[in-house]
C-alpha cells in the first residue's frame, strides 16, 4: 500500500513564540457588544507596528496577532503597541475594546456573522453554534523545529492544560448570568464535533497519515477545522495552545505565553516520551479548571496525586526558575505564581466588581478599562 | 313592579373606550403589514394617523387627541431622553470631525434653506423660521427607527449624535427667532428677551433639577434594572409634565435630562435605560397622533417651495457629510447612509413655528403651509429612506 504524503511542517526557530488574542468590541452606551469590526478593521488597515489585526467569526469580535518573538519583553512591547493603536482608533468610532473570555450579558442571537466566505460557510454548517462562538480566547503559538518535536511537545503540554485554563479564566458571566464557572468560554467550544484532543499519535508521520485520512473522508479541509485544545500548525511551524480565555490585560497575556515558552524549554532540556496516561484524567481536570479555576482539583493520572490547580502551578513554576532565568521570564512567572498562590484569577476580579457594583454593564466597562491599560488593583 | 334593565343605555355608551383600543389595533396592524414589506412599522402608525386624522376621515378629533395626550407625552419623553443619553460628549471631544461635520451641516442647511425661501419671496423672518425647522432632523423619528431596528453601530451613533445636536440648534434658533418676531411685531423687553430666555434657561434648569433628583434617588436604589426603570419612567414623566405645565420646551428639557444623565454622572449611578418592547404602545399612539396632525392641503403655489426646501435641505446635510467623510473615521462609503438617515423632518420644530404664528398672526400663513407640506412628504419618505440606510449599513439587529 502506498504511504500517504507527509504533511509539510515549516521549520521554526525553537522557543520562538507569538500570541493571538480575540477581543470584544463594545459600544460606549451600555457596553453591550457592537458590530463595529468592519469599520474598525478599515481604520486599522495600516498598522504603525509589527503584527496583524484580523476579523473573527462575528462582527463584534476582532483578533490581534502579535509578531513572532523570542523574548517576553519584545512580545509585551509589541502587544502594548498594538493595544494602544487599536484603543486609539476604536475611540474615534466610540467603540471600547475589551479582554475577558466572554461578554457578561450580550445575547448571542443579536450577533452578525462577519461577511467572509469561510465564516458564512461556518454559519451554514454549524447554525447557532457559530454565533454562540462569540467568545474570546488567547492562542499561544510555540515554534518547533520539526513535526516530531511538535507532536512531542503537544502531548507533554497537555498535562498543563488545566493550569492554562485556570490561570487565564476570565468568563464567569455569560448571557446575563453568573455561570459559577471560572471559564464558561470553553463550554461553547465543546459543542463543536471536532473539538477535544488530538489522537494519541507519537510522530509526524503518523499524524500526517491521520490527517490525510480525515481529508480523504472530507471531514476536514484544513487544520483550522480541528477545534482541539492544542493543535499543530504546520504552516506556521508551531503548536497552538487554544484553551486560554483572553485575559483582561496584555501583561497577563504575555505572561501566559512566557509560561508556555519556559515549559517548552524545560521539556526540550528534559526529553521524555509522551505518556498516554495523561489523557485518562484529562477531561475531568479540564472541567475542574473551567468550573473552579485555581481551586479546582487536579488529578495527576501518572502519579495518582491530587491537588488544587493553583498548587500544581506553584509546584511547576518552582521547577522552572533556572529556565526562566535563562529566558528572562522570571518576572512574568512571578506574576503567575502570585496569582496561583493567592488563588485569584481574572474571573475572581470580575466577580468582585459585580459584587461591588451589582451591574454587569459596569463589569463590561471595567473590562474595557483594564484592557486600555488602567489596571487599578489588578494582579 | 317595574322591571329594572341591567343593560346599558345604547346612547350612553362611551365609545371612546372602544375607539382607543381600535386605534391601537389599527396602528399595530398597519405597522405589522409594512414590516412584512421591509418598511418601517412607524410609517404604518403615521399612515393610520393620516387616514383617520384631520386630512382624512377626521375621526381623530380634538377630544380624542386630548385623551391621547398623556400617552403622546410619555412616548415623546422616552424617545427624547434616550436621544440625549446617546449624545456622548467625551466621544465628541475625541472625534473632532464629528463636531465639524455637525456645525457644517447645520450652517449649510440653514443657509441654503434661508436663501431658497428668500428666492420664493418669503420675508427674512419667515425664511429664517423655515430654515430653522429645516435644520432639525426629527429626533423622534430617528430614535423611533433606532429602537424599531435595534440599530447599533458607528453609522447609527453618528446619525443619532448629529440629530441630537441639530435638534438643539434648531430649538435655540427658533426660540431666538421668537424674540425676533416679538421685536418685529410686538416690541417690549418681555417679548423680545424674556420669553426666549425663559424658554431656553427654563428648559435647561428644569432638565437639570430633574437630573439632580434622579441621581439622588439612584444613589439609594442602586443599579438593579427594575427600580432604575421605574424611577427613570417617573422622572421622564415628571420632566414632561412640568415642561408642559410651565410652558417650557419638552424637547429642550428632555434632551437636557438625557445629556446630563449620560455626561454628568461620573459614578454612573444612572444606568443606560433600554425601555424594551413594553413601551411600544406609547410610540404607536405618538406616531398615530403625529400622522393625524398633518394637514395635506397641497396647492401648486406651496408644493414647489416645499419640494425645493426638501431638496436644498438634503444638499445642506449631505454635502458636508460627504466632503468631510474623507477625513472622518467612517469613510466615504458609509457617508451616504448617514446623510440618508438624516432626512426625517421634525414635526416638533414645526409645532414651535405654529405656536409662534399663533402669537404673531402677522407672519405669512404660506410659511406654515410650506412647512406642513414638506413634513407631510417627509413623514412618509423620511422614515423609509432612513430605515433603508440603517439596514444597508447593516446596523439593524439581524432578525429585525
Amino acid at each position: 500500500m502506498q504511504e500517504p504524503e507527509l504533511l509539510h511542517f515549516q521549520h521554526s526557530e525553537s522557543l520562538s513564540f507569538g500570541v493571538e488574542l480575540e477581543l470584544q468590541l463594545m459600544n460606549a452606551r451600555d457596553h453591550d457588544l457592537t458590530s463595529a469590526a468592519p469599520d474598525l478593521l478599515r481604520l486599522l488597515a495600516k498598522l504603525p507596528c509589527a503584527g496583524e489585526i484580523k476579523p473573527e467569526i462575528t462582527q463584534s469580535m476582532i483578533e490581534l496577532n502579535s509578531a513572532v518573538h523570542t523574548t517576553h519583553a519584545a512580545l509585551l512591547e509589541n502587544l502594548r503597541e498594538m493595544r494602544d493603536v487599536m484603543v486609539k482608533k476604536a475611540q474615534l468610532l466610540n467603540v471600547h475594546i475589551a479582554g475577558g473570555g466572554a461578554h457578561p450579558f450580550q445575547q448571542w442571537n443579536e450577533r452578525r456573522i462577519f461577511e467572509d466566505e469561510r465564516y458564512e460557510e461556518l454559519w451554514k454548517r454549524y447554525g447557532y453554534l457559530a454565533k454562540q462562538f462569540t467568545v474570546f480566547g488567547q492562542h499561544i503559538h510555540l515554534g518547533c523545529v520539526d513535526g516530531n518535536q511538535a507532536i512531542n511537545l503537544l502531548h507533554r503540554m497537555s498535562h498543563h492544560i488545566p493550569a492554562f485554563i485556570a490561570l487565564s479564566a476570565a468568563s464567569p458571566f455569560y448571557q446575563n448570568q453568573d455561570t459559577l464557572f471560572a471559564s464558561s468560554r470553553l463550554t461553547s467550544v465543546n459543542a463543536f464535533p471536532l473539538s477535544g484532543t488530538m489522537p494519541f499519535v507519537t510522530n509526524w508521520r503518523d499524524f500526517s497519515a491521520y490527517y490525510r485520512r480525515m481529508e480523504a473522508l472530507k471531514i476536514i479541509a484544513s487544520m483550522k477545522d480541528f477545534y482541539w485544545d492544542i493543535r499543530p500548525k504546520p504552516e506556521y511551524g508551531t503548536i497552538e495552545i487554544r484553551v486560554c480565555d483572553t485575559p483582561l490585560t496584555v501583561e497577563k497575556a504575555a505572561a501566559l505565553a512566557a509560561y508556555a515558552q519556559t515549559l517548552a524549554l524545560q521539556m526540550i532540556r528534559q526529553p521524555q516520551v509522551p505518556d498516554e496516561t495523561v489523557y485518562l484524567a484529562y477531561r475531568l481536570n479540564r472541567f475542574n479548571a473551567c468550573r473552579y479555576g485555581l481551586a479546582g482539583e487536579f488529578i495527576d493520572a501518572v502519579t495518582g496525586s491530587r491537588q488544587p490547580v493553583g498548587e500544581m502551578v506553584c509546584a511547576t513554576i518552582d521547577g522552572l526558575w533556572d529556565y526562566a532565568a535563562e529566558l528572562d521570564t522570571t518576572e512574568p512567572l512571578r506574576l503567575l505564581y502570585e496569582s496561583a498562590r493567592r488563588g485569584q484569577n481574572d474571573a475572581d476580579i470580575l466577580r468582585e466588581i459585580y459584587a461591588k457594583t451589582k451591574s454587569l454593564n459596569d463589569v463590561a466597562l471595567r473590562q474595557s478599562e483594564f484592557w486600555a491599560g488602567s489596571p487599578k488593583g489588578l494582579h | 313592579m317595574q322591571s329594572h334593565s341591567f343593560f346599558p343605555a345604547w346612547s350612553a355608551l362611551d365609545w371612546k373606550l372602544v375607539l382607543f383600543p381600535a386605534l391601537l389595533l389599527l396602528g399595530f396592524s398597519a405597522g405589522e403589514l409594512l414590516s412584512r414589506l421591509r418598511l418601517p412599522r412607524l410609517t404604518g402608525y403615521i399612515l393610520i394617523g393620516m387616514i383617520l386624522g384631520d386630512s382624512g376621515l377626521g375621526l381623530i378629533d380634538e377630544s380624542l387627541r386630548d385623551e391621547m395626550g398623556v400617552f403622546i407625552n410619555v412616548g415623546l419623553g422616552l424617545l427624547l431622553f434616550e436621544l440625549g443619553q446617546r449624545l456622548d460628549l467625551q466621544w465628541m471631544r475625541r472625534e473632532r470631525w464629528l463636531w465639524l461635520t455637525s456645525m457644517a451641516e447645520i450652517a449649510l442647511t440653514g443657509w441654503l434653506s434661508f436663501t431658497a425661501m428668500r428666492l420664493f419671496g418669503f420675508p427674512i423672518m419667515e425664511s429664517s423660521l423655515l430654515a430653522s425647522v429645516a435644520v432639525c432632523t426629527s429626533p423622534v423619528i430617528v430614535m423611533g427607527l433606532v429602537r424599531e431596528l435595534a440599530a447599533d453601530g458607528p453609522v447609527t451613533d453618528r446619525v443619532v449624535s448629529l440629530a441630537a445636536i441639530n435638534s438643539i440648534a434648531s430649538f435655540l434658533a427658533l426660540t431666538i427667532l421668537l424674540g425676533g418676531a416679538g421685536l418685529q411685531y410686538a416690541g417690549g423687553i418681555r417679548n423680545v428677551v424674556l420669553h426666549p430666555l425663559y424658554l431656553i434657561a427654563g428648559s435647561f434648569a428644569l432638565g437639570w433639577v430633574v437630573f439632580i433628583s434622579f441621581r439622588f434617588i439612584a444613589r439609594f436604589i442602586g443599579k438593579s434594572s427594575m427600580p432604575q426603570h421605574a424611577v427613570a419612567m417617573s422622572m421622564i414623566l415628571l420632566a414632561v409634565g412640568a415642561a408642559v405645565a410651565l410652558k417650557l420646551s419638552v424637547l429642550g428639557t428632555l434632551l437636557t435630562l438625557g445629556i446630563l444623565a449620560k455626561n454628568a454622572d461620573p459614578e454612573r449611578r444612572i444606568r443606560h435605560i433600554d425601555f424594551g418592547v413594553g413601551v411600544e404602545f406609547f410610540f404607536v399612539i405618538l406616531f398615530i397622533s403625529e400622522g393625524a396632525s398633518i394637514t395635506l392641503g397641497i396647492s401648486s403655489g406651496i408644493l414647489l417651495p416645499a419640494l425645493v426646501l426638501i431638496g436644498v435641505r438634503y444638499l445642506g446635510k449631505s454635502i458636508p457629510i460627504y466632503l468631510l467623510s474623507g477625513f472622518a473615521p467612517l469613510g466615504i462609503a458609509r457617508a451616504g447612509f448617514v446623510s440618508l438617515a438624516m432626512i426625517p423632518l421634525s414635526g416638533l420644530a414645526a409645532l414651535l413655528v405654529l405656536d409662534t404664528r399663533q402669537d404673531y398672526p402677522q407672519l405669512r400663513p404660506e410659511m406654515l403651509a410650506v412647512i406642513f407640506t414638506a413634513i407631510g412628504i417627509l413623514e412618509l419618505a423620511g422614515p423609509v429612506l432612513a430605515s433603508f440606510a440603517l439596514r444597508r449599513a447593516k446596523e439593524n439587529r439581524p432578525e429585525s
